[in-house]
């Protein structure tokens, strides 16, 4: 598939993930990729990305045993584009279903 | 691949990256391998899970690129004599710079969330600095909701300058420059408190110019109207399709007024007027005149001369009427209205409408 049609899709996909709530890298990963088939590594570069971008902001938590987790937050400026980005992909898929689907009497 | 290897390969992809960028990209990797290594992962699996980045990692180089070279190029404002900004969608408002330099920032008026579909781009081509707005490419999808305003500052040091916009306006004040541009596509030209040479360009966008001093103006639209008020220009040339055209100017070398359907009007003092529109009409108020030439073709004529020492002027129309109000007797001679000095060449026709000739 297109790589830039990809990262934008992947980018809502990561704006979904963190609207619902805080995540660390890992954690993120693990639950997109269970859904997905990605190379996971592109997930850290879209974070950044979003990040200086302002769309999230990022504390560290001490983890038992391991190193801290860098934990990401989503800012109200990334809440508003996320919106934004969802309505445009809800409206994209509903117009390129409809060229999909075959028309019922067809000869 | 290990932990070690992966992250080796990843660090010599952004060797030419600033160091806090590249830092960054490297403990997230590391903080990602150790949680890995935590639920029971191997590195070789978590490095195969992570896969190739070489292409996100050349986008995010390059727009980490861009970002650095704005701040530098601010700076060195001395480096270039032009300059040219493409708005794109956006507003283009400009005003002289308090420090010597060229500054601009882009914001959108409505949601802020649309700017961030935009980016703008700064580079150097000989002399010319070129400022331009760009959609971003990896937008989702093509949806413009955009309201977006650039604001450029301009130091009065620089030679010429050239403000495009696509649908935005284009809105100077007190800009001082031996040469400026102006173009839009739709939006509306505003140049208020400027001086200097002027070009304007639109297609349905309107042309405003007030308070502006001196030069030569070359100004010309498919639809829009043309305003102009100020002094002392050496020329102003104005064309436009369907749009009216008033000028208002203390005074001037050289008028040119050509419209297709729009009516012409002028009040104020030059040398030499000259006006043409089809099914406008032509009213003008003119001092200090010295050479005047006016066509209509279904439109009526109207010249006004106040404290005019003496002219010979030829009036012509076919079926429309003549109605001659001046406080000197006049004569006839051949084709031409004579008195006093005869210093003023006057020229009006119409084909279908009235010529009123007055001082």
């Amino acid at each position: 598939m297109n790589t830039q049609f990809k990262k934008g899709v992947l980018e809502l996909c990561v704006l979904a993930q963190l609207s619902q709530g805080d995540k660390y890298g890992y954690e993120l990963t693990e639950s997109i990729s269970e859904k997905m088939t990605l190379a996971t590594g592109t997930l850290y570069l879209i974070l950044k990305r979003l990040k200086d971008e302002g769309y999230f902001e990022t504390y560290l938590v001490e983890s038992a045993g391991g190193p801290a987790r860098k934990y990401y937050r989503i800012s109200e400026k990334g809440r508003a584009y996320y919106r934004q980005m969802r309505k445009e992909w809800y409206e994209f898929i509903a117009q390129v279903d409809a060229l999909l689907k075959e028309p019922e009497n067809h000869d | 691949m290990n932990k070690k290897e992966y992250l080796a390969s990843i660090y010599s992809m952004m060797e030419e990256c600033d160091a806090d960028f590249r830092e960054e990209i490297l403990a997230d990797f590391n903080e990602h391998f150790e949680q890995g290594k935590m639920k029971g992962r191997s590195e070789e699996e978590i490095a195969a899970s992570l896969g190739d980045v070489r292409e996100l990692i050349e986008e995010l180089k390059q727009e980490q690129h861009q970002r650095s070279e704005k701040k530098q190029k601010a700076k060195d404002s001395a480096e270039f004599r032009r300059v040219r900004v493409q708005g794109l969608t956006a507003d283009v408002i400009v005003r002289p710079s308090q420090k010597d330099q060229v500054e601009y920032v882009l914001s959108d008026r409505g949601a802020q969330v649309n700017i961030h579909n935009y980016l703008i781009e700064e580079t150097i081509h000989g002399d010319e600095l070129l400022i331009e707005v760009k959609r971003r490419t990896h937008r989702l999808f093509n949806f413009d909701f955009a309201n977006l305003i650039l604001q450029v500052s301009l130091p009065q040091t620089l030679g010429s300058a050239v403000l495009q916009s696509v649908s935005g306006k284009v809105d100077l004040e007190r800009i001082e420059l031996a040469q400026l541009e102006c173009k839009s596509t739709s939006g509306a030209i505003e140049v208020v408190d400027c001086s200097g040479d002027l070009k304007a360009v639109t297609v349905s966008g309107e042309i405003t110019i007030q308070k502006h001093d001196g030069g030569r103006l070359e100004l010309s639209t498919t639809s829009g109207d043309i305003e102009i008020q100020g002094n002392d220009f050496t020329m102003i040339r104005m064309n436009s399709l369907s749009g009216d055209i008033e000028v208002d100017c203390q005074h001037a070398e050289m008028i040119q007024m050509n419209s297709l359907s729009g009516d012409l009007q002028f009040q104020g003092a030059a040398k030499n007027i000259s006006g043409n529109t089809k099914s406008g009409d032509v009213e003008i108020s003119c001092e200090e005149a010295e050479a005047i030439k006016l066509e209509s073709l279904s439109g009526d004529v109207e010249l006004c001369l106040p404290d005019c020492t003496g002219m010979q002027c030829a009036l012509k129309t076919l079926s429309g009427d003549v109605d001659i109000d001046l406080s000197q007797p006049y004569q006839f001679k051949r084709n031409y209205l004579i008195f006093g000095d005869e210093s003023c060449v006057v020229s009006l026709k119409t084909l279908s409408g009235d010529i009123t000739l007055r001082d």
